[in-house]
């Protein structure tokens, strides 16, 4: 399969308590600050007021990662986000290589934000999006799902083992990028996952 | 399947926009190989729009000290000092702000495949996205020209987005619908050899109506009104043609070049204008470069004589008029025809969105929606949702608005119930467009490299409260209008608005506090037909409570009818001074952290902190008192232009800049006289030969206001001259203050700052 130019994981949380998107800002900076990420952090951009957005975005130069306030058209709460910009990388490896790095740096700014008391942030592993914002090589047609879901169950049972994992995706529209809608059975936790080795 | 946009989309693209974007991508090529100058490159690509942001020079602040940003691609460069792997800013120009459904869709998916998933509208009509690598940037724009979007010319020293009335063809109170103008002007310039060689960007617009806002035209470089007059029996068309306009760091108000201007002249004159301002425009001088000067330096009459003169000799082109064949193929129709409906009771939020975001249009059963977006953002779902209610309400008529809104034009007005449920859906459906609580501003420290204080951090807070509020406001206030800028240059166009607002900073107590400058009583209406003048500046943190001021005293003091502006005038800048004094107060940090660092922002504003000493927030300095003076002298002159007494104001306004040089000198303990020509000259030599006064963009420019005068008073000042001189003595105490804090902050041992 192509590589795909860039990637996005998107977590649930746990629990129905908001995350106030105010005190987000001054973690992302204190991160920047101490250099909390292994990855290159540039800056915080704040889009809290627009509905249904990315929230407030932690910008770097292969990767971001935010907190957004919820999906649109959704009754979903808001959700914890990962980007992986491969295109700005210029490495070789392959979709599934991509996405088990994804899965590697996105579970640590997940910890990271966890670990941020003052924030109460809880995120949900086993409940989340896969995003391919490639239209050239992944435009959202049912023969792209279908590749995709297979190397995604591929990829999810190295990491959940013998859990079953449901992957679906919202309706077919080729306008947005291809996007998988996954669940694990059983319940999960970042720090569940990482102490699984995977 | 195609494994790349240049061969998936090479039958959709004109050939000779796909020839640019190929060149500018063999360009960047040659910067890897050392043979383009990283100067030359940069504005090569600020011609196809792709711009700088914020720390690209791989430097940030963050709080506590500077940090090297490392980028992989190491010494790399885009530009004089602008490294290639710092994410940038791409504009796409939206001429006239027409937008169709599909060309909405492919910025959606630009958004979310090379920036950070939000679209920006700006304040002239255009697109910004964020965050872009360079290396995206050739692909962004093969997939923006296969839908007939060019980026060419968004950016650098050539004729930016033509902008024009979203309302126009549909306006009640229009000559005509100048659209086909507004769009036969941009594809003639478009790449023009005419427009190749000017020292600044060159801005147009277009207005249908001289009374309304419009499109502004007194703050463009060239600017054109609809006119009719009948000839022989039958109504021709015609633009009254201004010139010279500009807001930035010292706003002109356009002027009249020619009366109805035939539309078959309008083309081949402003090819004149372009060809004068590119032979006698300022080149070396970036801050004097705008044709505005040139107007100024010739004056009027010179100026138009040689415009005329240089008509005469212009080769035929047959685009001049060949355009004029087109303008029924402007014509719009609408998806639906208008039907009467009988509605019953609806929701009271339905009525306030229609009662605030619905324009009548002169078509009878059809009407303008305004859809309103906090601060111009919109993300990926909605703007394929807009599609989609586009396409279903009105087709391809979607505008952009330099209010950093969407209208969609020739709604049947029994859709306006369902379009509203629809737009709700979306969370488009905001009320309150273009009222207090619907705030313009640029980018400001979010994103752009001159931006001094957050605008869009003050903005987002403003337009937060007042979401809350607006509902219960006096209506001459819910219809007053904001605007903010992060820095002088007027991005946020806060000279045009009732109450403006530009960033700047003030180094108190040892650090530097972000300060707004607040601007009142410029006037909109009428083209933006006058502007705002500043009235002091206050901390960041006080906007809020000085807003809440003013519209408290606008309202309990104002008489009938009378607007915020002719308030301003009558209630003085005196009694407003006065009126804000209480709140230029700043706490000292151990008791009002949240006053040094800006809205949005918790990093600490300044440089070089370090822990405060005891009493710091009493210790004034010597600067500090002599700059109070520099000061109190420019509100006088502002005074004295109100009063019209242009002589005195403007005789004050200099004086205050000799002041505001003393103040520098006196901070420094210069023994120094009240001799103004000592005092220039110890002036110019410890801060401006020194370089020590410069600003790092506008450089010595703001030095050169003070020997300008020094050198020769203007003989008998009038208005125009006076005003200028006022705004000239701004810019030179907020320099004086940003020198001043320069030389303390370097004074200062860098040793710690307070952690987030």
């Amino acid at each position: 399969m192509e590589q795909p130019q860039r990637l996005i994981l998107r977590f649930e949380l746990h629990g129905d308590a908001p995350v106030n998107l105010d005190d987000v800002i001054p973690v992302f900076h204190g991160w920047i600050q101490n250099g909390r990420l292994s990855t290159m952090l540039i800056d915080v951009a704040d889009y809290k007021h627009v509905e249904a957005s990315p929230g407030v975005v932690l910008i770097g130069h292969t990767d971001d990662c935010g907190i957004d306030n919820g999906l649109p058209r959704t009754e979903s709460g808001q959700g914890f986000h990962y980007t992986r910009k491969h295109a700005r990388l210029a490495d070789e490896a392959s979709f599934l290589e991509r996405l088990r790095q994804l899965w590697t740096n996105a579970l640590e700014a997940a910890e990271a934000l966890e670990q941020e008391a003052g924030l109460g942030v809880s995120i949900n592993p086993g409940r989340l999006q896969l995003m391919v914002p490639d239209r050239l090589r992944y435009a959202f047609t049912e023969a792209n799902v279908q590749a995709v879901a297979a190397l995604v169950q591929e990829w999810l049972a190295e990491v959940f083992g013998s859990a079953a994992v449901t992957v679906s995706h919202p309706g077919i529209d080729e306008r947005l990028p291809l996007t998988l809608t996954v669940a694990v059975a059983g319940e999960h936790s970042v720090a569940s996952v990482q102490a699984s080795g995977n | 399947m195609a494994n790349s946009w240049k061969s998936a989309l090479q039958d959709q693209i004109p050939e000779s926009w796909a020839q640019e974007v190929d060149t500018f991508e063999g360009q960047m090529g040659l910067v890897f190989n050392g043979t383009l100058e990283d100067k030359v490159f940069a504005e090569t690509r600020l011609r196809r729009g792709v711009y700088g942001q914020r720390y690209d020079n791989g430097k940030r602040h963050d709080g506590i000290r500077e940090q090297e940003l490392n980028f992989p691609s190491g010494e790399a460069v885009k530009g004089p000092d602008t490294f290639w792997d710092a994410p940038g800013m791409q504009r796409i120009k939206i001429p006239w702000g027409g937008l169709k459904p599909d060309q909405l869709e492919v910025l959606a998916a630009l958004a979310d495949e090379y920036s950070d998933g939000i679209l920006h509208i700006t304040t002239r009509q255009d697109f910004q996205l964020h965050f872009v690598h360079v290396e995206d940037t050739p692909d962004l724009m093969r997939r923006l020209a296969a839908v007939g979007i060019t980026t060419r010319e968004a950016c650098g020293n050539s004729v930016r987005n033509v902008t024009a009335c979203p309302l126009a063809g549909v306006c009640r109170t229009e000559e005509f619908d100048v659209t086909p103008y507004a769009d036969a002007l941009t594809f003639f310039l478009l790449g023009h050899d005419d427009v190749q060689d000017f020292g600044r960007k060159f801005k147009i617009a277009f207005s249908g109506c001289e009374h309304e806002a419009c499109g502004l035209v007194s703050m463009h470089d060239l600017g054109f009104i609809a006119r009719t007059e009948v000839r022989d029996g039958r109504t021709v068309r015609g633009f009254d043609m201004y010139v010279g306009g500009g807001l930035g760091a010292v706003p002109h108000q356009a002027r009249l070049l020619q009366a109805f201007v035939s539309e078959e002249e309008i083309l081949p004159l402003s090819q004149a204008v372009c060809r004068v301002f590119a032979r006698l425009g300022e080149k070396r001088n970036r801050n004097r470069a705008r044709i505005k000067f040139l107007v100024a330096k010739l004056g009027m009459e010179e100026f138009s004589r040689l415009v005329f003169e240089e008509r005469e000799i212009l080769p035929h082109d047959d685009r001049w008029t060949s355009y004029l064949d087109g303008l029924e193929g402007f014509t719009e129709q609408p998806v639906r025809q208008p039907i009467a409906i009988e509605y019953g009771d609806s929701d009271p939020e339905y009525e306030r969105w229609f009662a605030t975001n619905v324009y009548r249009q002169r078509q009878g059963g059809f009407s303008v929606v305004h859809v309103a977006l906090p601060l111009g953002d919109l993300t990926v779902q909605q703007s394929l949702d807009l599609a989609d209610i586009a396409r279903k309400y009105v087709g391809d008529h979607i505008r952009t608005t330099v209010e950093q809104n969407f209208v969609l034009r020739w709604v049947a007005d029994q859709d306006l119930r369902d379009l509203y449920a629809d737009l709700k859906a979306a969370d488009l459906a905001t009320a309150w467009a273009g009222s207090i609580a619907d705030i313009t501003a640029c980018p400001g420290t979010d994103t752009c490299k001159l931006g001094i204080a957050s605008s869009r951090g003050l903005a987002g807070e403003l337009g937060a409260r007042l979401a809350q509020q607006v509902e219960e406001l006096p209506p001459e206030v819910q219809e007053l209008k904001i605007k903010i800028s992060g820095c002088f240059n007027s991005c946020g166009q806060h000279h045009v608005a009732d109450i403006g607002f530009f960033g700047n900073s003030r180094h108190r107590n040892k650090r530097t506090v972000p300060h707004f400058q607040v601007v009142l009583g410029g006037q909109w209406q009428e083209n933006a037909g006058s502007y705002g003048l500043a009235v002091g500046a206050v901390p960041s943190r006080s906007v809020p409570e000085v807003l809440t001021e003013l519209t408290n005293r606008f309202h309990t003091d104002r008489e009938d009818g009378e607007s915020f502006q002719s308030w301003v005038d009558r209630f003085g800048k005196k009694n407003i001074r006065e009126l804000l004094k209480p709140f230029t107060q700043i706490p000292l940090y151990e008791d009002s952290p949240q006053f040094y660092s800006d809205w949005g922002d918790p990093r600490e504003f300044t440089t070089g902190d370090i822990g405060v000493g005891e009493c710091a927030g009493e210790v004034v300095s010597l600067f500090t008192l002599e700059i109070a003076r520099a000061e109190a002298e420019v509100f006088e002159a502002q005074i004295s232009m109100d009063d019209g007494r242009h002589s005195e104001a403007y005789a004050g306004a200099v004086q205050s800049m000799v002041l505001a040089a003393r103040a520098l000198l006196r901070g420094q303990t210069v023994d120094i006289t009240n001799d103004e020509t000592e005092i220039v000259a110890e002036f110019k030599s410890r801060f401006y030969d020194t370089e020590l006064f410069f600003d790092r963009f506008a450089k010595g420019k703001f030095g050169q206001y003070l020997f300008k005068h020094h050198r020769q008073r203007v003989e008998d000042p009038d208005a125009v001259a006076a005003h200028e001189t006022i705004e000239e003595a701004y810019l030179f105490i907020e320099a004086a203050h940003a020198c001043d804090g320069r030389i303390a902050a370097a004074a200062t041992p860098t040793t710690g700052g307070i952690q987030l």
